[in-house]
C-alpha cells in the first residue's frame, strides 16, 4: 500500500488539476446552497450548545465552530441534497469529504496546496473504492462514508507534511474507522455518512502524525482480516496501487444536474424532454430503467424530500409535470403535492437488464389515447456525457446566489489561479448569508 | 410487537419506569466499579489531555468540562478500561456504558437511579447483541455491543421521546462496525470510539437528528451486513443473564452513591 501512499509525491498536472478544481467548486456550491437546511442547523445547533466553538467556517452562514465540528457540519451539508458529486462507477460522492477534510485544516493554508491535497484524497477514495466495487455496496455498505474515511485521512495527512511512512499509518489508522450502511438512506444519517467519516479520517491522520509508538501493519488493507478482506467479496489490488501518476479516477468524478440518486437521472432528463410535448391527462407511465434503479431508487410513493431523492419514479413525475427537475421539486411540499401523488400512482417501473444504467427509456400514455416516447442513451452528467464547465457554473451559481448573491464568479476566479492565496481567502468568498 | 418490527422501535420503548431489581443493583455495582477506576487513574484532568492527544478528540472551547459530551464521554470509558483490573470484552461494555450514562446524565437533573436503570437497559441491549453476533469474528463484536448499549443509555437519560430514541439508535448503528484484526486497536480505543458515537448519536437525535429505525436489523442494517446468517430473532428475546464485572471499589447501594458524588464532584 505504500503505492498509494507515494503519492504525496505526486505533482496535479492539467487536466488532473482542473478536474480537482471543478469537483471543489461543484461542492462548495452544494455546501453553500444546503447551509441552511434542518439537518445542517442541527450539527451547528449540536456544537454550539456543547462548547464546540473554534474558529472553523460553516460554508453559507456566520458561525465558526471547532475542526472536528465544523468538519461534520460541512460533509452533511455538501451531501445533504444528494446534488454533489459522483464517480459513477463505485457511486462515491468523494467531494464532501474532501471539502470537510479542508474545513478543518489551518486557515493559513495555502490554497494551491490545499487544492492538491484535496484532489489526491479524492484519487485515494476513488482507488479503495474501484478495487472492492462492485461487491462492497452491493452488501449494504454507504461506500461514501467507508471509503470517505481514507480520503480524509489522505487530504489532512498531505497537509500535515506526511511521508510515504506516515500517510501509511494514516491509512492504518483509518480503515476501523469506516462509517456507513445503506439502511439510513432517506434520513438526515446518510449525509451524516461523509461528515462523520471525514472527521475519523482527520483524527486518523492527527494519529499518525502524534502517535509513533503503536504499533501499526504495514499493510492497511490488504491481507487476512483487513478492510479489503472484510468488506468486500473480491478485492483488485491493482485498481489502488497501479497506474500512480499516471492514471486518475478522479477525472471520472461526474457533477449531478439533479438532486437526487444519479440512477435516477436518465429517466428524469427524458421527462423533462417530454414535458412540452404532454397535451393531455397523462393515463400512465412507464419507466424502462437498468435493475439498479429499482434497487436504489424504487421507492415508488416517497412522503418527504429525503425520501423523494431515491425515488426515480417522483423524480420522473416532476419532470414530466414541472418540466425541470431542481431543489425545489424536492421540497417536503412540492413532493407531498396531490399531483405528483397522483401521476406517481399511475407510474410503474420496470427493469430491464439489457439497459445500462445511464440509459432510460420513458412511455406515456394520454388521455387521448396517444403514447410519447422518449429515450436517452447517456444523462447528461454521465462519463458520456460530462457537464460542460458552463453548465456546471449554472449549477453552482443557482445554490449560491440564494444564500451569497454575486459571490459565485469571484469564487469561479479564485479557484482558477488560487496561487499567493490562502483557505482563509477562500473562507471569506463562501461564508456569511445568514438569514 | 412482531418479529419483523424493527429492533430500534423495540429498544425505544423500554419501559425505564420499570427497572428490572436485579439487573439494576447490578448497575450500581457497576457504576461504583467505574467511579473506582477513575480514582485510581488519579489526575483526571492530565489524563484526559494525554487521552485527547492520543484518541485525537478535540477539546471544546465554551464548554466548562473542557470537552463536549461524546469526547467526554469516550475519555471517561478509556479511563475506566485502561485502570480496570482485568480489561475484557465486559469491562469495555461496562465502560461504555457507565460512561455515556454518566455524561449524558450530567447535563440535565436525574436521580442515581435513573442512571442506574439506564444502565441497566444499556446492558439489557449490549448482551443481546454479543449473543446475536457471536462467532463472527471478521468485525470487532464488543464495539457494536459497546455502540448499541451506550446509546440505549445515553438516549434514555436525554429523551422519553421514543421517535427520538429510535433515531438515535438510527444514526448510532450505522456506526457499529469496526474491524476486528487491527493490531492498532486497543481495548480502550475501542470503548473510547464507540462511546463517543454513542452519545454523539443520542444527542443528535436529541437535537432533531434523524436516523432510520431499522439502522440495526433492517436488509442493509449494520447486523445483517456483519453476519448475514446472524440469528436475528435472538434480539428479541429476554436475556438470561446480565453482564457482570469484578470492581475494586464499593459494593451496596450507598457507598455507590457517595461514587457518584465523588464523579459529579470531580471527573466533570
Amino acid at each position: 500500500m505504500n503505492e498509494l501512499a507515494m503519492m504525496h509525491r505526486q505533482p496535479l498536472d492539467e487536466p488532473v488539476a482542473a478536474a480537482a478544481r471543478r469537483s471543489l467548486f461543484n461542492v462548495l456550491g452544494n455546501a453553500i446552497g444546503a447551509a441552511h437546511a434542518d439537518a445542517v442547523t442541527i450539527s451547528v445547533n449540536y456544537a454550539t450548545a456543547t462548547g464546540q466553538s473554534g474558529d472553523r467556517v460553516v460554508l453559507g452562514r456566520s458561525e465558526t465552530l471547532s475542526p472536528h465540528a465544523a468538519a461534520l457540519t460541512c460533509g452533511i451539508a455538501v451531501h445533504y441534497d444528494d446534488f454533489d458529486d459522483t464517480h459513477l462507477e463505485t457511486v462515491i460522492h468523494p467531494g464532501a469529504v474532501g471539502l470537510a477534510a479542508l474545513i478543518a485544516a489551518p486557515k493559513h493554508t495555502p490554497l494551491d496546496v490545499a487544492i492538491r491535497a484535496f484532489g489526491l484524497g479524492i484519487e485515494a477514495q476513488l482507488r479503495i473504492g474501484s478495487a472492492i466495487s462492485p461487491s462492497h455496496y452491493h452488501r449494504g455498505w454507504h461506500i461514501t462514508g467507508t471509503c470517505g474515511v481514507f480520503g480524509a485521512a489522505v487530504t489532512t495527512g498531505l497537509l500535515h507534511g506526511h511521508d510515504a511512512d506516515t500517510l501509511t499509518r494514516a491509512l492504518s489508522f483509518a480503515a476501523p474507522r469506516a462509517v456507513g450502511v445503506r439502511e439510513g438512506f432517506g434520513t438526515m444519517t446518510k449525509p451524516f455518512h461523509p461528515g462523520r467519516a471525514a472527521v475519523n479520517g482527520i483524527r486518523a491522520a492527527h494519529r499518525a502524525s502524534t502517535d509513533t509508538d503503536t504499533d501499526t501493519p504495514r499493510e492497511p488493507l490488504v491481507g487476512d482480516g483487513l478492510f479489503g478482506d472484510v468488506y468486500a467479496d473480491e478485492l483488485d489490488i491493482n485498481r489502488i496501487t497501479g497506474n500512480i501518476g499516471t492514471h486518475f479516477e478522479l477525472l471520472h468524478n461526474a457533477f449531478k444536474p439533479y438532486p437526487c440518486g444519479i440512477v435516477s437521472h436518465p429517466g428524469i432528463y427524458a421527462a423533462t424532454l417530454l414535458h412540452p410535448r404532454i397535451n393531455d391527462d397523462i393515463e400512465t407511465v412507464r419507466i424502462i430503467s437498468h435493475p439498479l434503479v429499482v434497487d436504489l431508487t424504487g421507492n415508488p410513493q416517497p412522503t418527504d424530500g429525503l425520501e423523494a431523492r431515491f425515488s426515480t419514479i417522483h423524480g420522473v413525475c416532476a419532470g414530466l409535470i414541472d418540466g425541470e427537475v431542481a431543489l425545489a421539486q424536492y421540497a417536503n411540499d412540492r413532493v407531498s403535492a396531490p399531483d405528483l401523488i397522483a401521476l406517481r400512482a399511475k407510474t410503474t417501473l420496470i427493469v430491464d437488464e439489457a439497459i445500462a444504467r445511464d440509459q432510460s427509456r420513458i412511455e406515456v400514455t394520454l388521455k387521448n389515447g396517444e403514447t410519447l416516447v422518449e429515450e436517452v442513451l447517456h444523462a447528461p452528467g454521465s462519463i458520456d456525457r460530462p457537464l460542460t464547465d458552463d453548465e456546471l457554473y449554472t449549477k453552482v451559481d443557482t445554490l449560491i446566489t440564494p444564500v451569497l448573491n454575486g459571490h459565485t464568479e469571484p469564487l469561479l476566479a479564485l479557484l482558477t489561479d488560487p496561487k499567493g492565496h490562502t483557505l482563509e481567502t477562500l473562507w471569506q468568498l463562501t461564508t456569511g448569508g445568514d438569514r | 410487537m412482531t418479529a419483523t418490527t424493527p429492533i430500534a422501535t423495540v429498544f425505544a420503548q423500554l419501559d425505564d419506569s420499570q427497572p428490572f431489581a436485579q439487573a439494576t443493583i447490578r448497575a450500581y455495582s457497576q457504576l461504583a466499579w467505574f467511579v473506582a477506576t477513575h480514582r485510581a487513574a488519579k489526575d483526571t484532568t492530565s489524563n484526559h489531555q494525554n487521552q485527547a492527544e492520543r484518541y485525537g478528540f478535540e477539546p471544546a472551547e465554551n464548554n466548562p468540562n473542557g470537552y463536549a459530551p461524546h469526547a467526554l464521554a469516550a475519555m471517561h470509558a478509556a479511563t475506566a478500561v485502561a485502570n480496570a483490573n482485568d480489561p475484557n470484552q465486559n469491562t469495555q461494555i461496562t465502560a461504555s456504558i457507565v460512561a455515556a450514562a454518566l455524561v449524558v446524565s450530567s447535563t440535565s437533573d436525574h436521580l442515581v437511579s435513573d442512571v442506574a436503570n439506564a444502565i441497566a437497559h444499556g446492558h439489557d441491549v449490549a448482551s443481546r447483541i454479543v449473543a446475536t453476533l457471536t462467532n463472527h469474528t471478521a468485525y470487532n463484536i464488543t464495539h457494536t455491543a459497546c455502540v448499541l448499549g451506550a446509546v440505549t443509555a445515553a438516549t434514555m437519560l436525554s429523551t422519553n421521546d421514543a421517535t427520538v430514541r429510535a433515531n438515535a439508535y438510527g444514526i448510532a448503528s450505522t456506526q457499529a462496525a469496526r474491524l476486528n484484526n487491527v493490531t492498532s486497536d486497543s481495548p480502550e480505543q475501542i470503548a473510547a470510539d464507540a462511546t463517543d458515537t454513542a452519545v454523539e448519536a443520542a444527542l443528535l437525535a436529541a437535537h432533531g437528528f434523524t436516523g432510520a429505525t431499522s439502522g440495526i436489523d433492517g436488509r442493509r442494517g449494520v447486523l445483517p451486513i456483519i453476519a448475514e446468517t446472524a440469528p436475528l430473532a435472538q434480539l428479541h428475546e429476554t436475556p438470561k443473564t446480565m453482564h457482570g464485572v469484578s470492581f475494586d471499589g464499593a459494593d451496596t447501594i450507598d457507598e455507590t452513591l457517595n461514587a457518584a458524588t465523588f464523579y459529579t464532584t470531580h471527573l466533570i
